[in-house]
């Protein structure tokens, strides 16, 4: 199957089901932007299925001048925002969450683990606008220009709030490495 | 350049963005800095690999299915919309016939029938007439005039 772009232009024209296309390669990514809205899976099928009719519909909108991802995040980010007020209680989800194969010991490995729950608990603690603007840079490995195209805040902002959850990791990662001759 | 430089130059990358020569020049000589961007990494990797969940396996099926109901409603027929002058057009003649009524000589046929005494019957009409024209209009163009009128 051809790009994003053609797969639009046959849509258009005409050929409706090649849309099925579009959805299976992004679902998992709404799904997942749903989850971090909403914190239930309920609101998450809602909410993706919401997004992907919206998208549908404004189709002939879609200029090519970025990406269909991102066209499709922009979508999602502004329906999440408004949604959040009518959104279920936060349900626990089970995460696909395989650690990456690493060095070091057990007590390392604790660490981390604790540092990536405590990261999560900070990202809740920001402002919903902001907290999706850096799960969009951390989970979904977006840019900081797409992150300011799908979100329009500042790239500046982005940055600086990316900037400092960063450091605040490193501050959480305090005590897995040991500190030589280093002047921070 | 210091540790905390390279550090503060680390945070501020991109996705994907390479290295600047000062901050691999840097690290390259400091182990210290080596690692902490190891496990920075590494947590963040690992962090990106938890925002992957498992999709119901109906959901693909269920948005496929909304997006065909949504082809098979036909669309809704196209609104008549007027702009608020066009609107108004009527309702000028309709006024000008109002004020019309006494000098007019359409209703003397009827006048001059004994017993047929129009005085009641012809405000009554005109104005039901009038009334259903405003509420109509103001209907059709609230927001047009909330915007005039209110802002």
């Amino acid at each position: 199957m051809g790009s994003d772009f053609e797969i639009i232009q046959e849509v258009l024209h005409g050929k409706r089901c090649l849309y099925g296309e579009l959805v299976k390669k992004y679902e998992q990514q709404i799904y997942a932007l749903g989850i971090k809205f909403f914190h239930n899976q309920e609101d998450a099928e809602d909410f993706s299925q919401e997004v992907f009719l919206k998208a549908y519909q404004q189709l002939h909108t879609f200029r090519g001048d970025s990406s269909f991802y991102t066209w499709l995040f922009r979508i999602g980010y502004f329906l999440g925002l408004s949604w959040n007020r009518r959104k279920r209680p936060a349900v626990p989800i089970p995460e696909d969450f395989d650690i990456p194969e690493s060095s070091g010991g057990p007590e390392t490995q604790h660490f981390r683990k604790d540092a990536i729950a405590a990261l999560r608990h900070a990202l809740e603690e920001l402002p919903e606008r902001y907290r999706i603007c850096l799960e969009l840079y951390f989970t979904f490995g977006m840019t900081y220009q797409d992150i300011s195209n799908i979100t329009d805040i500042p790239i500046g902002t982005v940055k600086s709030h990316v900037f400092r959850a960063k450091s605040r990791l490193k501050d959480l990662l305090t005590g897995t490495v040991a500190e030589g001759p280093h002047d921070l | 350049m210091t540790c905390k430089e390279a550090m503060d130059l680390y945070f501020s990358l991109d996705q994907g963005e390479p290295f600047p020569r000062e901050l691999e020049t840097h690290v390259s000589t400091c182990p210290t800095c080596t690692q902490w961007i190891q496990q920075m990494d590494w947590v963040l990797k690992a962090y990106q690999r938890s925002g992957r969940y498992s999709i119901p396996s109906s959901m693909e099926e269920r948005i496929l299915s909304a997006i065909e109901a949504l082809d098979a409603t036909p669309p809704p027929a196209p609104q008549v919309s007027l702009s608020p002058g066009k609107w108004m057009l009527p309702g000028v003649f309709l006024i000008l016939g109002i004020l019309g009524v006494p000098s007019s000589t359409v209703f003397s046929v009827f006048t001059a029938l004994p017993g047929r005494n129009l005085e009641v019957v012809v405000p009554l009409v005109l104005g039901t007439t009038f009334t259903t024209y405003a509420a109509f209009f103001i209907g059709y163009n609230l927001e047009w005039l909330k915007k005039k009128f209110l802002t």
